[in-house]
């Protein structure tokens, strides 16, 4: 077999990059840890590039890559949990000032609750939250790249978003949670 | 009756209230991971060097990671690792290099005993490398010999030792011997361990009586260091059935286990 081509797969991985290392961010604890999935599903498809047959599929097939990437990366990642949750999420350069930054900050500080309620996630019931609720992949299509059923999805989903409201309720948004919202380092209110 | 808690519609305003702060907080994520733009050059260039520096490791990852996949490969690549390295790794072990065989002779004087004579017969008895004779003075007077035997089995030597001294007390020269093993630290593989442990014994049994292939059991089991073999030996329509019952001689014994054949074939435990 000849060895993969990078400009070959370079060729292939332009158009759905962008999305798939969002994608990647988005599943994991924080950005970095996302860019080393999306590092780590390009190094996976570059090594398995010679068994795509059809070019056209090429987006199922490297989201499907790097869901299992995720999955792996997922039981094996014991440690992983002591990283911490968020380091760079919301982007590296200054701070906006004024007006903007406020909204910049409760804008991270909502990314970061959702991050944590999203890491105590099972990950195939992560995977189907981010992919419907924030990618806009359909039911079917998550299926496809779960390799499971579309009840099965059903299913991921709506324990998903019920174990995720359950955690907005401990925090104060519900009935489990205290009367008065708690307001946290996160910033639940 | 009050309201049901589960249904009532506080609750189901403040469920509602938390899939709005969930749905709100998944955007405001879409749009956090967002700002630092994903940059696809940087990664295939990270990529393509470390592909590159790191096919070696790859192979090495790719090995562990099958391992991880297939325990029980993993399990017996390990006791096949285990083995070799019992085969083939030298261990530190004691063994007994030889005898140290000391004939004191209380009271004895140059001038009375022939000390010397007496240490070439045992020189020569023992088949000794050498004899050292050491006189001491004063009252009680008296001599020790000390003669260096090679390693072999213990029994032979403690036998003649003990003749040897019970001769002398005949001939009117109080003796006593003492066999001590001399112990050293040697490094070898298990094989060669085992094989230092292991006397084997080789039996014809043909023509022979039970009684007698017993007692010649029993005599060379004796001459490989083990004391009071109980050998009983039956033969039943043309088979014959041994059992052999022997304690190993303590540290420094000549051997710990024997192998015995009987016409060539070992007729098993």
């Amino acid at each position: 077999m000849e060895p993969p081509d990078w400009r070959r797969l370079i060729e292939l991985l332009e158009p759905v990059y962008r999305q798939a290392a969002l994608t990647a961010r988005r599943l994991s604890r924080s950005s970095d840890d996302g860019d080393d999935l999306m590092q780590e599903a390009v190094l996976r498809a570059y090594e398995k590039l010679p068994s795509l047959r059809d070019v056209s599929r090429f987006r199922a097939w490297f989201y499907a890559i790097l869901l299992t990437v995720h999955r792996n990366r997922s039981r094996r990642s014991f440690w992983r949990r002591f990283v911490p949750l968020e380091d760079r999420r919301g982007g590296d350069g200054p701070e906006p000032a004024g007006e903007d930054g406020a909204d910049w900050e409760k804008t991270r500080v909502a990314a970061r609750r959702v991050a944590r309620a999203l890491a105590e996630l099972p990950a195939v019931q992560r995977e189907a939250v981010v992919l419907f609720e924030i990618e806009g992949f359909s039911i079917e299509e998550i299926g496809s790249l779960q390799g499971a059923s579309v009840s099965a999805v059903k299913s991921r989903l709506a324990r998903g978003r019920d174990r995720l409201r359950r955690h907005y309720q401990r925090l104060g948004f519900g009935p489990e949670g205290a009367a008065v919202p708690v307001l946290t380092e996160e910033g639940a209110q | 009756m009050s309201p049901d808690p589960g249904t009532s519609p506080d609750r189901a305003a403040r469920t509602s209230r938390a899939a709005a702060r969930l749905a709100a907080d998944l955007a405001a994520l879409q749009r956090a991971t967002s700002e630092r733009e994903p940059d696809m050059n940087r990664t295939v260039r990270a990529l393509r060097e470390r592909s590159r520096r790191g096919l070696q490791e790859g192979r090495l990852m790719s090995l562990w990671n099958s391992l991880r996949v297939h325990p029980g490969r993993a399990a017996a690549g390990a006791a096949v690792a285990l083995v070799l390295v019992l085969l083939f790794v030298p261990l530190s072990y004691t063994r007994t290099a030889g005898y140290e065989v000391r004939v004191e002779l209380p009271g004895a004087s140059l001038a009375s005993t022939p000390v010397v004579q007496i240490a070439q017969q045992l020189k020569g008895l023992l088949n000794a490398n050498a004899v050292s004779v050491a006189l001491r003075e004063g009252p009680g007077g008296g001599a020790t010999l000390v003669a260096r035997v090679p390693a072999g089995p213990r029994a032979p030597v403690q036998a003649a030792a003990d003749g040897y001294a019970r001769a002398l007390a005949g001939k009117g020269v109080p003796a006593r011997a003492e066999v001590r093993p001399v112990v050293e630290r040697a490094l070898g593989s298990v094989c060669a361990i085992a094989a230092e442990r292991l006397r084997e014994i080789r039996i014809e049994a043909r023509g022979k009586t039970p009684a007698q292939i017993e007692q010649e059991i029993r005599a060379r089991l004796a001459e490989v260091g083990f004391v009071n073999p109980q050998v009983t030996v039956t033969k039943q329509g043309g088979q014959m059935h041994i059992e052999v019952r022997a304690d190993a001689v303590g540290k420094g014994a000549g051997a710990s286990q024997a192998r015995i054949t009987v016409d060539g074939t070992h007729p098993g435990k």
